[in-house]
């Protein structure tokens, strides 16, 4: 709050620099035995204004602290950057940020920390079909002819700045995303892209479409991507590879500050003739505005069931 | 006798039928006039509010708030904004995360006029009894927001 009289208010300049973080320790307990809680996530970032120009720098501590049936305690305390990039505002209908992003695409990969999303664990859809990070350009605004729909095209042409903690190793990276809002709490996109994995040598042709709605007390959103592979160091098997996935999560208010969190998700790869079917089952508690409270419960079709517990915070 | 037990059945009656004093509340939305903007649809300023739309004919818009007990803040979200507590609280925990912060926060409607009447570009909310025909010189009103209010507190 700007915390003068009327009277002086001349002397109050805009607040121009913002400094904020999050935090998490999760446990985990696996049917088979294995348990570990670990201070999960730690992180700082910080923003600065100046008329239409924006700088965002995150520094964050992956796995901080871990103690389990299999570590009986070990610290990594080496940050790393998260994000660090710089924007600039031009009108509603151009945007352009320059630097080490968030990939811009779907729903999860833009809540993806524990005070944001509304499970501690996350779909495999998120994770296994584009990188989640990228070093690069991306422009974003509302398309001039079309109403209340965005637009948003990224590239990258060089190695990720700080890849320690990315799922995917990329040099070479292109993409976009249209979003058609009807209102805040709903839209429906559809997105395409391509990418080079370094580590696998191979290139991913991937498509998703998502949507989100709330209906009084019930959150609804979805995601599927299905992706066309072609693997290079397959000599003897040079070929098409597909796989695709989905998930559908579900949030139900039951009172104040207390939500059912529900999710179902698959995927399949055709080339490893493998699958993955899991049903989360869960609670979500928010005692204060930027605390939650999280427990679910994970059923894995021929694999071990999971149980997570966590703390989130935001500052 | 007569006469008292007369005087005491109409007091009793009159408590009965007690009604609470209403007042018709007028809030103004507002700019300075040298902004671009003239008038704005509910959705339209919906999406300033919540920093989906960050610019209107090419000028930078910059919506400031009264704070979270001030009663016009609460009628003003109830109306246009049209989301409850928690609801905002995860909008706009997940959009800092994206580097984007909620409106500022002012002390009064005295703060916000001198603020919109010093700043261009900025738009806030008040209650229209405060626009005195020397503020109503320097600024516009491109919003209004009727509501009944019982028991009304002018902050």
């Amino acid at each position: 709050m700007i915390n003068v009289k009327a009277t002086e208010l001349n002397k109050v300049k805009l607040k121009q620099v913002y400094v904020g973080g999050y935090s998490s320790v999760v446990y985990e307990y696996v049917t088979n035995g294995f348990n570990q809680i670990k201070l999960h996530e730690i992180a700082l970032f910080g923003f600065y204004h100046y008329n239409r120009i924006k700088l965002f720098g995150e520094l964050e501590g992956i796995d901080t602290y871990t103690y389990g049936s299999y570590n009986k305690g070990s610290l990594n305390i080496e940050p790393y950057i998260e994000r660090l990039y710089i924007e600039y505002l031009h009108n509603e209908y151009l945007r352009i940020k320059g630097g080490k992003l968030l990939t811009p695409l779907g729903i999860w990969n833009q809540i993806y920390i524990n005070v944001l999303k509304w499970t501690t664990s996350e779909p495999v859809t998120i994770q296994w079909f584009y990188p989640r990070f990228m070093t690069g350009i991306q422009t974003y605004g509302f398309i001039p002819w079309f109403k209340n729909t965005t637009y948003t095209f990224f590239f990258q042409k060089t190695n990720n700045l700080d890849n320690r903690y990315n799922n995917v190793s990329t040099n070479d990276f292109i993409g976009f995303q249209i979003k058609k809002i009807f209102d805040i709490d709903r839209y429906i996109g559809f997105n395409m892209g391509r990418f080079y994995d370094i580590k696998l040598k191979e290139t991913s042709l991937f498509s998703g479409i998502f949507g989100y709605f709330r209906i009084n007390r019930l959150y609804i959103f979805g995601e599927i991507y299905g992706a066309y592979e072609e693997e290079e160091h397959h000599y003897s098997y040079r070929s098409k590879i597909d796989k695709w996935s989905f998930y559908i999560q579900m949030a139900y208010k039951l009172f104040s500050k207390n939500y059912l969190t529900f999710r179902s998700e698959y995927f399949e790869d055709k080339s490893d003739n493998a699958y993955l079917n899991v049903i989360t089952i869960g609670w979500n508690y928010k005692p204060f505005s930027k605390v939650v409270i999280k427990g679910e419960y994970q059923l894995f079709e021929k694999r071990q069931d999971r149980i997570l517990l966590s703390f989130a915070v935001m500052f | 006798m007569y006469k008292r037990v007369l005087i005491i059945t109409i007091l009793f009656i009159s408590l009965l039928f007690k009604t609470e004093k209403v007042h018709s509340l007028e809030i103004v939305v507002i700019t300075s006039k040298k902004s671009r903007i003239n008038t704005l649809s509910s959705t339209e300023l919906r999406k300033i509010y919540l920093k989906i739309k960050i610019f209107h004919k090419g000028e930078r818009i910059i919506p400031v708030n009264l704070p979270p007990n001030s009663r016009v803040r609460q009628i003003f979200y109830e109306k246009v904004i049209g989301l409850d507590y928690e609801q905002l609280n995860m909008y706009w925990n997940e959009r800092f995360f994206h580097g984007i912060e909620p409106p500022m926060v002012f002390k009064s409607p005295k703060a916000v006029l001198k603020f919109i009447q010093t700043v261009p570009g900025s738009i806030g909310y008040v209650p229209a009894e405060t626009l005195t025909p020397q503020i109503k010189k320097t600024v516009k009103i491109i919003y209004k927001i009727k509501a009944d209010e019982k028991n009304f507190d002018n902050r």
